[in-house]
């Protein structure tokens, strides 16, 4: 009998299909709950993003993508303390995604924790080189700095 | 998409196939399960309308030959035909096929059973290896030894037909002890009011432990070793649970060939036993399944839960391990090389039941299963996410599988009643409780190995041998 007409064969190919289908395309829960977030990122709708975000992490509790979308609507309603701890633990979960890294720059620096976001900002370069989002994200950085300082020399002023 | 993102992906995917698995595995033993208990609750109230004693006075029934293949069998074959010969049947005949044994078998039967060489027409319908020699017994008028070559469990089986000239024939195998009235209750149904039944096979149950006199089991009590004691669950649940259960949607697809009546006429039409897997016995029910097809003629396979032989188990790892693989090879085999029956209307519920569950849930499942409890401390150690249901949803159905254990002692509690002593039954209550844990999970193992083995092309039979302890 030939192989591709085997019953056995076709029905296993049948399920592998399926299952694929399902990780990439169906995945009722997370998967159309993440694309109805995204959507309403979009439309600077945050609040709402992140309710269907989290309603999405209690089905699936650590996945990094649905980590650093939290930590963007989050950055955006400027929760920042909860927002660091979803990139922190999205950029541990998939630390080849620039995403979640750049995330937790940004909130670094929005933190006020020049120090850290330097150190973030230089394994981002080593990692995925100066993009346009380095840039960007160092030139932020750069301008806290300068603010930082001249709020020191005014604190200091007599 | 990184690395890490198609581990993760990968995994999901094979979360779900293991949830699915578990899900579909429970809820198909539950179905069984239910039905089982119906079936046994009606079987055993039947029971003593059976009228055995009227089937035996009956001239309508018809003569039987007990085909016993035997090779390297010198420890047990004796107390086996012997047991055969006290079996009450009218008209039985008795047929031990020695398959070129290396050791004392056929020497032990020919002093035992004052043997003597002679001379009889053969003729072949089945191509089998050569005989060398024919033995009837001066003491037993009604029974013969064949000697041939080497040749498999099938071959020799082949050699029984071959020379059997009864409509009906019993396959037995050489260490098992069958009951008195075990033929009468196996060819029952063939002479009933069901039409075609071809294939007739019932409740073996283990000897390990029980005390044996003559040929007969006088006395059945647990054995004494967890591995046996954990078989023994082991069998009470495939038989009381799976193989009646399946019966009763006519799907059978094994009967086990330690001891089953078979008509002669069909299984030489569908080609005798095949020596192209290693377990024969399903092998010829299949193909059994796949001439109804052909013919457009339904033939009927049937399991009754009466306890019909005794069986040795193996008692130490190694051997079950044997024993396992070999199962699951030819579980394998048989379902590759009959795989047109996979989802095919035409073969009623044994294809469109039967055959999906023995092969996504029996063959596929031993992978499965194992590759489902190694990827837990896997994801861990690679910081993947597993899914939030998939390590409840395991342990779910571990503590699910022990419910359908105690469920199977209980059926046999409720019924039949085989271990006369209480703590018998308590201590196999307590076996059945924890047989998912651990032992479970070894016995997928061998499994697993012999579906490595299907894979890699190895197709050979591993002979499980039997301590002198478990043959007491």
């Amino acid at each position: 009998m030939r192989i591709y007409r085997n019953r056995i064969v076709l029905s296993l190919i049948f399920i592998l299909g399926l299952s694929v289908y399902w990780e990439f395309y169906l995945h009722p829960f997370t998967g159309s709950l993440y694309r109805s977030a995204i959507e309403d990122y979009r439309v600077h709708r945050y609040a709402r993003s992140l309710e269907k975000l989290q309603e999405a992490d209690r089905f699936e509790p650590g996945d990094p993508s649905i980590l650093a979308l939290m930590g963007w609507d989050l950055l955006k309603l400027s929760k920042l303390r909860p927002a660091e701890r979803c990139f922190r633990q999205a950029c541990e979960f998939a630390p080849e995604n620039p995403d979640p890294l750049l995330g937790y720059i940004y909130t670094e620096i929005a933190l006020e924790k020049c120090q850290e976001a330097e150190h973030l900002l230089q394994t981002f370069a080593r990692k995925y080189g100066k993009t346009p989002a380095y840039q960007n994200a160092e030139k932020m950085l750069r301008e806290q700095i300068a603010c930082a300082a001249s709020d020191a020399q005014e604190t200091a002023r007599p | 998409m990184g690395l890490w993102e198609w581990g993760q992906h990968a995994l999901n995917i094979f979360n779900a196939l293991t949830i699915a698995y578990f899900f579909a595995g429970n809820c198909i033993y539950s179905l069984l399960m239910a039905v089982s208990l119906v079936s046994a609750f009606f079987h055993h109230r039947r029971q003593p309308y059976q009228g055995l004693h009227e089937l035996r006075d009956l001239r309508a029934t018809p003569p039987l030959t007990v085909i016993i293949p035997a090779y390297n069998e010198e420890d047990s074959i004796l107390e086996t035909v012997r047991s055969a010969l006290k079996v009450d049947y009218p008209d039985l005949r008795i047929l031990v096929v020695d398959d070129g044994s290396s050791d004392a078998t056929l020497e032990r039967l020919r002093n035992e059973f004052a043997l003597s060489e002679m001379n009889l027409i053969y003729r072949s319908l089945l191509a089998t290896s050569p005989l060398k020699a024919f033995f009837k017994s001066a003491e037993f008028p009604n029974l013969v030894v064949l000697s041939k070559q080497h040749g498999g469990k099938a071959d020799a089986l082949n050699v029984g037909i071959n020379f059997c000239r009864t409509p009906y024939f019993c396959t037995l195998d050489a260490d098992c002890l069958i009951e008195p009235d075990a033929l009468l209750r196996l060819v029952k149904p063939m002479m009933g009011p069901v039409k075609n039944v071809v294939v007739s096979g019932g409740t073996i149950r283990i000897r390990n432990g029980c005390k044996v006199v003559h040929g007969r089991v006088k006395e059945v009590r647990l054995p004494s070793s967890w591995i046996e004691r954990l078989q023994v669950v082991e069998y009470l649940r495939g038989f009381l649970l799976g193989r009646a259960g399946w019966d009763l949607t006519q799907g059978t697809l094994i009967v086990s060939g330690a001891l089953a009546v078979f008509r002669r006429a069909e299984v030489i039409e569908a080609g005798g036993f095949s020596n192209a897997t290693v377990s024969e016995d399903m092998e010829v029910i299949v193909r059994l399944r796949c001439l109804a097809e052909e013919r457009k003629q339904p033939l009927r396979m049937v399991f009754t839960m009466d306890t019909i032989c005794w069986t040795q188990c193996p008692s130490t790892l190694a051997m079950l391990a044997r024993q396992r693989r070999r199962w699951q090879l030819g579980l394998c085999q048989t379902l590759w090389l009959n795989s047109q029956m996979l989802f095919n209307w035409r073969y009623g519920a044994a294809g469109m039941l039967s055959f999906p569950f023995h092969l996504y849930i029996e063959a596929l499942g031993a992978g499965i299963e194992l590759m489902g409890y190694l990827v837990v401390p896997l994801a861990f150690a690679l910081h993947l996410t597993l899914s939030v249901f998939y390590i409840p949803l395991v342990i779910f159905s571990l503590i699910y599988a022990s419910f359908l254990s105690v469920g199977a002692v209980l059926i046999e509690e409720l019924t039949y009643r085989r271990y006369p002593d209480r703590r018998d039954l308590y201590r196999l209550l307590g076996w059945a409780l924890i047989e998912n844990f651990g032992f479970r999970q070894i016995v997928l193992y061998f499994r697993f190995q012999g579906f490595l083995r299907f894979l890699t092309g190895f197709h050979q039979w591993e002979k499980v041998a039997h301590t002198a302890d478990s043959l007491a």
